[in-house]
């Protein structure tokens, strides 16, 4: 509105601004990647789902639709498959297996009780990998805090379905909810412990408080047996994972910045409004680099929740037994959709975060998916899975491909995970790299 | 098994194998699982004997599994018949025993506490209240509860909040503050954030339309707090420019700033922000701009900002009742009596001279006996010590099985009924090693039932037991339902809760939790009940008439968590009541099996209970369902959030059922009378319940023997709730440990 302010904002905050001609020469080390696995529940209605056409002449699907504005930044992939979903002689449990097999590969452990038992997931081998490079070796979140009370599906514990990384085969790598929380983990002043402390001094306190815990858990450790000691090692992870951080805080030149983002307040009833403060969260994480990797659970697998605001009273799971009735799978398509929103809208922000001449996206793996492919059957190929975000300029997107049959969805994480620079011989049921993405 | 599975009566003989299995393989497995090519590889042909099938229980767990979600035989091959197939389970599940994953059984591993645990001990160690629920990741459930042992994982993020926790505890549990010098937290302009049409220049940041600039801090504790910000105005047209302060966006005061860039002012106000990290901004409220004005000097209005700060807390704060015990400034205890008192209490057990050196050591030896304490509790708090259930193995080891010491039975004792630390008398107890006694057991347990501690135990078994969690994400649709709302679903719950803890409380029989002539009801609830005379929302107990209310059964809570938004499903609820009335859950349905068609088309043409028999007509589904639907079917009366009704979508209700073993019964009245004429199958399923919560693990072939035997102590008087407690507490899997090895 005023001529004379805005030149001054200009004079006074341009380096924030990102004019190009503030901006430094492209530096020789590219953006560091970042992987993104954003997780559906219950399989889609897969005829408003798969493009008919393959190739760059792809046609955006009713579902895809809402990506229309990033339509050249997403390669869609049909006729992945996911084995360990399947029963092999376990009889039901589905939703549980695919949950627990969507970043594992892994046929998880049918119990519901001792023995629990998935396999490590593509984040957390990426994040074992290179997560010493940012303050959060990873970042799990989700809208559904996972069911707390009585059976979850058929036999198996409720874990399986209620956390979709892990961290050991054993040791589920639990999410977050609350948008807050989240916040402030990720972009609070390094907690201040209200004991009127200076930074320095809380540093010394915590140190010793960690070396505590530390030494108390290592003198515990020796009088138990195998089983208890294996618990405690899972503690003990967590008290060297803080240290880790607290020594890396002590290097860090200032406190990350929220990057435009409020401090939410509680979690909002909206599902809608839910997701994207989950989202945004994310994005902020990834541009201020404090983590490269993200899992995002839209619900947990075998969600029965009733998408009130585009108006669905019915339950999700309950929908995706749709018998092939019309009616059911429209709205089915129609939760679907609404997942893909979410999806369509995260990245459009990330694509709006500049990094030099490319964008947050470009140096990105976002796969987002389903462990179901239809609902109704319960099968585990075919499954509903878009790759967004260019990897660095090692994927080529903008298209859609369809792999032969059963080959394994991992065969992609392992072909990411190169892409990551972390090398594994294979991953859960890869049968090899997944060719294809660079062109 | 001493279930009577309330469907199926399972014959079986010490012969069960040559009889049942052998010809029962032979005609319909061996064609496709035996010969050269065996299909998946299995070769059922091998098993000629009882012994070679003993030998291979994984093979017939899976088998198991196959026959049971009649998977096999295959779609295409003869169905056997379910007196047969019957026949086969039975010896599986009695050779191999009834869980398809077979615990080792009897040993509860290293447990770690719930967020309820936590919440409880810190109340009762401290006398304050930390929301764990709210902040740390949810607790896994396995077997029904969130409490099992080998589920509950600890997760990074898990030790986070730990620490976290353990410091704001310490800080409200001590409060250190100097009255005469509260602290200051001071933002300058140049390290405001969030900063929204605004630029620095000399004297401050300058606010050039309507904006906020963000000081961050981080408060130690709920109290009041003096928020100011240094500021100064240029004015332009008709009004002074006004300044807001908001903390996390509620405005707390706003002002006129009628000073300029020369003499700033100080504005502040008083105002009460709960503890943690908070935003607090000074917002310019009325931008002004006219670029035409002949006066150059009153073209544009605009805010300046030099700092922001937050001074406090200001109030005198309210000490948790450990300060105000323990640090009492007469009693003058010493430092290390208070810290070796409370790590006792905390990490249930003494803790050894080294350990209350080393708590000490987390603080410097010139502080105050307050810091020293404080520093202390966060080392006791985020040891796992206090958040793993410790339980180690003697050092003289019996044969396999062996009695746990007095300090770690004081401890399942305080978990199980008060999901807490326990009390002084309790430790005392344990320090005189005089907890292991039956007597004193059963004395203690009555004790702790008495407290109003156990109401954790009331309505956290209660509310995982009878799933209430699912009540909280039930979703009635409000077109169907438009008498359901928040009031009404807290009501539900609270009376599940009341009539547990009633019928424990005053030592009534279990069987009234299945059928009972009272329960609790507010307004809201009693009318959708169709109870006259009850006012306002507070819950109180009701007299109710031999009819649907009275008893789980009738409870809005139950008939709603187990339906769909828009309609009943009698499948769920029958499922519900063989799952958590009779500890007989079905197997789990096919996969690919069809669904109940829940078009309106379907809805209008036929009745629910017609729909279902069609779907039973299904042979995969026949088995299963004969004895799930008419249970849930029974309660077709009641709609999907428990309200009285005899249609549905325009049919009129027929609520007439029978079991598979011919007992029939007519509506929820009927039904319930049919579970209560013989209630062992009920008792016995709740026992089995308050034994997998009590123990935090699954239970073995041993403990189900004891409570098999504990039963028929009763004979024909049905014992009360609290009995039942007082039992498990006292059984051998309570009192004693597994050994080790695995």
């Amino acid at each position: 509105m005023r001529p004379i302010s805005r030149r001054t904002v200009l004079r006074g905050v341009g380096a924030g601004l990102a004019l190009p001609w503030l901006e430094l020469p492209k530096l020789p080390r590219a953006a560091p990647l970042r992987m993104l696995f954003v997780y559906t529940p219950n399989g889609v209605n897969l005829a408003e789902w798969t493009p008919r056409a393959e190739g760059a002449a792809f046609e955006l699907t009713p579902t895809l639709a809402p990506l229309a504005p990033v339509r050249s930044e997403i390669l869609v992939v049909s006729g992945l498959t996911l084995d360990g979903a399947r029963p092999h002689g376990d009889g039901g449990g589905d939703h549980a297996r695919a949950s627990a097999a969507f970043l594992t590969g892994a046929h998880a452990a049918k119990t519901d009780g001792a023995g629990l038992r998935a396999g490590i997931s593509v984040d957390q081998a990426a994040a074992a990998a290179i997560g010493n490079r940012t303050r959060f070796r990873s970042l799990e979140v989700g809208c559904e805090g996972g069911q707390q009370a009585g059976s979850c599906d058929s036999g198996y514990a409720c874990a399986y379905q209620s956390n979709l990384s892990w961290r050991t085969p054993e040791t589920p790598a639990a999410k977050e909810v609350d948008p807050r929380l989240v916040f402030e983990r990720l972009f609070g002043e390094a907690d201040n412990a209200g004991f009127g402390e200076t930074k320095a001094e809380r540093a010394r306190r915590r140190k010793s408080l960690l070396d505590f815990a530390r030494e108390d858990a290592a003198s515990l450790r020796a009088v138990l047996g195998a089983d208890d000691r294996r618990k405690l090692d899972e503690y003990l992870h967590g008290i060297r994972e803080i240290e880790r951080r607290l020594e890396r805080a002590e290097s860090d030149v200032a406190a990350p910045a929220a990057a435009g983002l409020a401090l939410p307040a509680a979690i909002p009833r909206d599902y809608r409004a839910h997701a994207d403060l989950l989202a945004d969260l994310i994005a902020g994480a990834f541009q201020a680099d404090l983590t490269r990797v993200a899992t995002f659970s839209l619900g947990d697998e075998g969600s029965n929740r009733s998408y009130r605001s585009i108006g669905i009273a019915e339950g999700h799971h309950e929908l995706s037994h749709h018998g092939s009735d019309t009616a059911k799978l429209a709205k089915v398509a129609a939760i679907d959709r609404l997942h893909v929103e979410i999806l369509a809208r995260l990245l459009q922000k990330l694509a709006a975060m500049r990094e030099g001449e490319t964008s947050v996206l470009d140096a990105s793996m976002v796969v987002f998916g389903s462990g179901i492919g239809d609902g109704n059957r319960h099968n585990h190929d075919d499954l509903p899975v878009v790759v967004a975000g260019r990897g660095g300029g090692s994927i080529a997107p903008g298209r859609h491909v369809r792999v032969p049959r059963d080959t394994p969805l991992c065969n992609l994480y392992l072909a990411l995970l190169d892409r990551m620079g972390v090398e594994l011989p294979t991953f859960g049921d890869a049968t090899g790299r997944l060719q294809g993405l660079a062109s | 098994m001493f279930l009577v599975s309330l469907a199926l009566t399972f014959a079986t003989g010490g012969d069960g194998f040559e009889k049942s299995v052998l010809p029962f393989v032979a005609e319909h497995c061996v064609r496709c699982h035996g010969g050269a090519h065996p299909q998946g590889d299995l070769v059922l042909e091998a098993f000629r004997t009882e012994a070679a099938a003993r030998a291979d229980p994984a093979t017939w767990l899976a088998v198991r599994a196959k026959l049971a979600a009649g998977e096999m035989p295959p779609e295409e091959r003869p169905r056997p018949p379910r007196a047969e197939l019957d026949l086969v389970l039975a010896w599986i599940d009695d050779t191999f025993g009834r869980l398809a994953a077979a615990p080792k059984g009897g040993r509860v591993g290293l447990r770690r506490l719930t967020r309820t645990e936590y919440e409880n001990s810190v109340r009762d160690l401290f006398g304050i209240e930390y929301r764990a629920t709210d902040e740390f990741p949810a607790d896994d459930v396995g077997r029904g509860f969130d409490r099992i042992a080998d589920v509950l994982s600890t997760s990074d993020i898990g030790v986070e909040k730990y620490l976290r926790a353990a410091e704001r505890i310490a800080a409200q549990a001590v409060v250190i503050e100097d009255p005469a010098h509260p602290p200051r937290r001071h933002t300058d302009a140049p390290a405001l954030v969030g900063v929204t049409n605004g630029h620095l220049r000399e004297g401050g940041l300058l606010l050039y339309s309507n904006g906020d600039a963000d000081a961050v801090v981080s408060l130690p504790r709920d109290g009041e707090y003096v928020v100011r910000a240094n500021a100064w105005g240029e004015p332009a047209g008709p009004e002074p420019p006004r300044m807001a302060l908001r903390v996390d966006r509620r405005e707390v005061a706003h002002f006129e700033v009628r000073v300029l860039a020369d003499a700033p002012k100080v504005y502040e106000k008083r105002t009460r922000i709960a503890a943690g990290e908070h935003r607090v901004a000074a917002s310019f409220l009325n931008d002004y701009y006219k670029a035409d004005d002949p006066d150059p000097a009153n073209r544009d209005r605009n805010l300046g900002v030099v700092w922001i700060e937050v001074v406090g807390p200001v109030d005198d704060p309210t000490l948790s009742s450990f300060q105000a015990q323990e640090l009492d400034a007469a009693a003058r205890r010493p430092a290390r009596e208070i810290v070796e008192r409370l790590a006792a209490r905390a990490w249930r057990r003494p803790a050894d001279a080294q350990d209350v050196d080393r708590l000490l050591a987390l603080s410097t030896a010139g502080a105050s006996a307050a810091e020293r304490v404080r520093a202390a509790i966060a080392g006791i708090l985020i040891s796992p010590r206090f958040l793993y259930l410790l339980e180690t193995d003697p050092a003289h080891p019996g044969p396999d099985e062996r009695h746990v010491d007095d300090w770690a039975l004081a401890a399942r004792l305080a978990a199980f009924l008060w999901s807490s630390v326990p009390d002084e008398r309790l430790a005392g107890l344990a320090a005189q090693g005089k907890l292991h006694d039956r007597a004193a057991l059963a004395a203690e347990t009555q004790r702790m039932l008495d407290d109003g501690r156990a109401t954790a135990f009331a309505w956290d078994f209660a509310a995982q037991w009878l799933q209430l969690p699912r009540l909280d994400h039930a979703a009635p649709d409000p077109a169907h339902f438009p008498v359901f709302d928040e009031p009404l679903r807290a009501a539900m719950r609270a009376e599940t809760e009341l009539c547990f803890e009633s019928v424990l409380r005053e030592n009534r029989p279990a069987l009234e939790l299945l059928a009972s002539d009272t329960t609790f009801v507010n307004e809201r609830l009693a009318r959708l009940y169709g109870i006259p005379g009850v006012r306002g929302d507070t819950m109180r107990r009701v007299h109710v008439e031999p009819g649907v209310r009275g008893g789980v059964l009738g409870q809005a809570s139950i008939l709603t968590l187990t339906s769909n938004p828009t309609r009943t499903s009698p499948a769920k609820r029958g499922k519900w009541i063989l799952e958590n009335l009779l500890a007989d859950p079905p197997p789990p349905p096919p996969p690919g099996v069809g669904v109940l068609d829940d078009s309106r088309e379907a809805v209008t043409a036929a009745s629910l209970r017609d729909r279902l028999a069609r779907h039973r007509t299904d042979a995969a589904c026949a088995a299963c369902h004969a004895r799930i639907d008419p249970l849930g079917l029974a309660l077709e009366n009641l709609d999907a959030v428990g309200s009285w009704r005899t249609e549905d979508s325009g049919f009129t209700i027929d609520a007439s059922g029978s079991l598979p073993d011919g007992r029939s019964f007519r509506g929820l009245v009927e039904l319930r009378d049919v579970l209560a004429k013989d209630p062992r199958p009920f008792l016995r399923c709740l026992g089995e319940k308050l034994a997998t919560y009590a123990l935090s693990r699954e239970l073995s072939d041993a403990d189900q023997k004891e409570l098999e035997g504990l039963f028929a102590a009763y004979g024909a008087r049905p014992p009360t709730l609290r009995e039942l407690v007082v039992a498990i507490t006292t059984t051998d899997a309570f009192r004693r440990r597994a050994g080790g090895g695995a």
